[in-house]
Parts: C-alpha cells; structure tokens; sequence
C-alpha cells in the first residue's frame, strides 16, 4: 500500500533539521539571558550571538525544507 | 526578563524538541506545519520581540552611563549647582531620571526615536571598536527643537522676559537655546564639582 501525501523525511533532511533545532534552540536561550541585563556588551551578544544563532537555525531548516524530496513510504 | 518572554522561549524550545526528537512528526501536514511555527515563526517572534526590548533598555540612564567614557556626563547631573541644565532638569524631575539622556538627546521627528537608536548602535560600535574621541561631540547641532519640545509652549518660556523678542528666531533655531543656557555638562571638570545627593539616600 502507498499513501501519496504521505513521505518519511530522509536522513539528510532529518539530521538537517536537527541541527537546526539545535541551533535555534542554542540562540534563543542565548537571546534570553541578555534580556536580563540592561547593558550595551547584553545587546551585543544578543544581536550578534543570540539572533546570530537563530537566523541561521532558521537558514538550516529552510534549506532542509527545499531540499526536501519525497521518499516513499515502506510497503 | 518579560514574563511572557520567557514562557514563549519555552513553550518553543518544547516545540523544537518535540520536533527534532520525533522525525515521523513531520510527515504529516499538521507536523510540518508545527516545524514550521517551532523553527521559523515563533523564534523570529521572540528574536523581534527582543531586539523591541533591548531598544526599550537602551533608554534608560544606566544602560547610557554603563559606558566608561560617559560617566563625567554622569556625574553632571549631580552637580550641586543648578545653574547647569542638566543638573536642574535631572535633579528637579524635569525629566524622567530613568530616562534623563534620552529624553533630551533624542529627537522629536517622525523618525527621531529610530534615528537615536541608530545612533546608540554606533555608539556601542565605537565604543568596543575603541574608536572613541578624545573629546565627546554630537553629530550635528543640538537643535532647540528638543527643548522646544516641552518647553515651546510652557509659560516661561513665551513670557519670559529675554525670550519674548526671540521667540520666532528661537523657534526657526537661528537663535541656539545653548547661547545664553550654555552651563550643560562640563563633563571635562566633572570630577571637581560639589555633588548633590539626596536627602533620601542618605537615610537608606
């Protein structure tokens, strides 16, 4: 039996969303220790480490998503 | 931290791991749509929410002093002379005293809040690229524009007997507020000023 809308994401897309998630995860808990200072060196690594980290993530899960392609699933 | 801030990072880091941990997750519409909102939407929500935040920080007094080479301009506003505008606006509420740099340092334009913002980022830059003058200057002229802004239509200054005939030079700034107010910071003699406390903080 095949489902056609149905795809198990490969292992490249898999391990790139992890990395993704990952990184993501990393930025936002680095964007939300700054918040707790109000300091010019806090914005610093917010905006150049914390959203750093989380645009990328977010670069790494797009780009998992267009290189996407649908596997069948097993019979 | 905000409260709801912090929920939210929370919420999404679950999210993520939920995501991340159970591949299978997102072979369905609804699992991708979840990836969708755990690795793009509600991170970009939290980053803009944040950067809206660090700017709001930006404002206060401690974040602008927290600067080495701003605290004379620090120590000015506790001059135990009131003939200094910073010290009178500072000390007699004049201005909020949480936000007493950018209060008068901003500018009041459509575009004056972003623009100040734009110029605290160079600030920073500056300031960790250790670009920073010997001498302290604003970018342009001090416009009375910034004074005018609360004091344009207040009593004094309309009625007051060396601005009647000034007014309209005043209000198009051919006439600088600063040529006759022009005890403002003496940052370079800061330290050999008298310092005001207040009664307050010596009982604490």
């Amino acid at each position: 039996m095949t489902r056609d809308s149905s795809t198990d994401p490969s292992s490249d897309v898999r391990s790139h969303l992890s990395r993704a998630g990952v990184l993501i995860v990393l930025g936002l808990l680095v964007e939300a220790s700054t918040l707790f200072s109000a300091h010019p060196t806090a914005f610093l690594v917010f905006a150049g480490a914390g959203a750093g980290l989380v645009v990328l993530g977010i670069a790494v899960y797009f780009w998992a998503v267009l290189r996407a392609q649908p596997v069948p699933v097993d019979r | 931290m905000n409260t709801g801030l912090s929920l939210l990072v929370l919420v999404t880091t679950a999210l993520i791991v939920a995501v991340i941990s159970s591949p299978s997750l997102v072979t369905r519409r609804s699992g991708k749509v979840l990836a969708f909102v755990a690795l793009f939407l509600l991170p970009s929500l939290i980053t803009g929410m944040g950067f809206v935040l660090h700017l709001e920080h930006a404002k206060s007094t401690d974040f602008c002093l927290s600067c080495h080479v701003m605290e004379p301009y620090g120590t000015s506003l506790h001059f135990d002379d009131l003939s200094y505008l910073v010290a009178d606006h500072y000390q007699n509420n004049l201005v909020p005293r949480e936000q007493a740099c950018y209060t008068c340092h901003t500018q009041y334009t459509m575009f004056g809040d972003v623009q100040a913002k734009l110029g605290g980022l160079k600030h920073v830059w500056v300031y960790y690229t250790g670009q920073t003058p010997e001498t302290l200057e604003l970018y342009q002229p001090y416009q009375n524009r910034e004074c005018l802004h609360c004091h344009g239509a207040s009593r004094s200054f309309v009625e007051g007997e060396l601005h009647v005939d000034l007014l309209d030079d005043m209000r198009s700034n051919e006439v600088s507020c600063l040529e006759c107010h022009e005890q403002v910071h003496d940052a370079a003699n800061a330290a050999s000023h008298a310092i005001w406390t207040h009664p307050d903080q010596d009982r604490r």
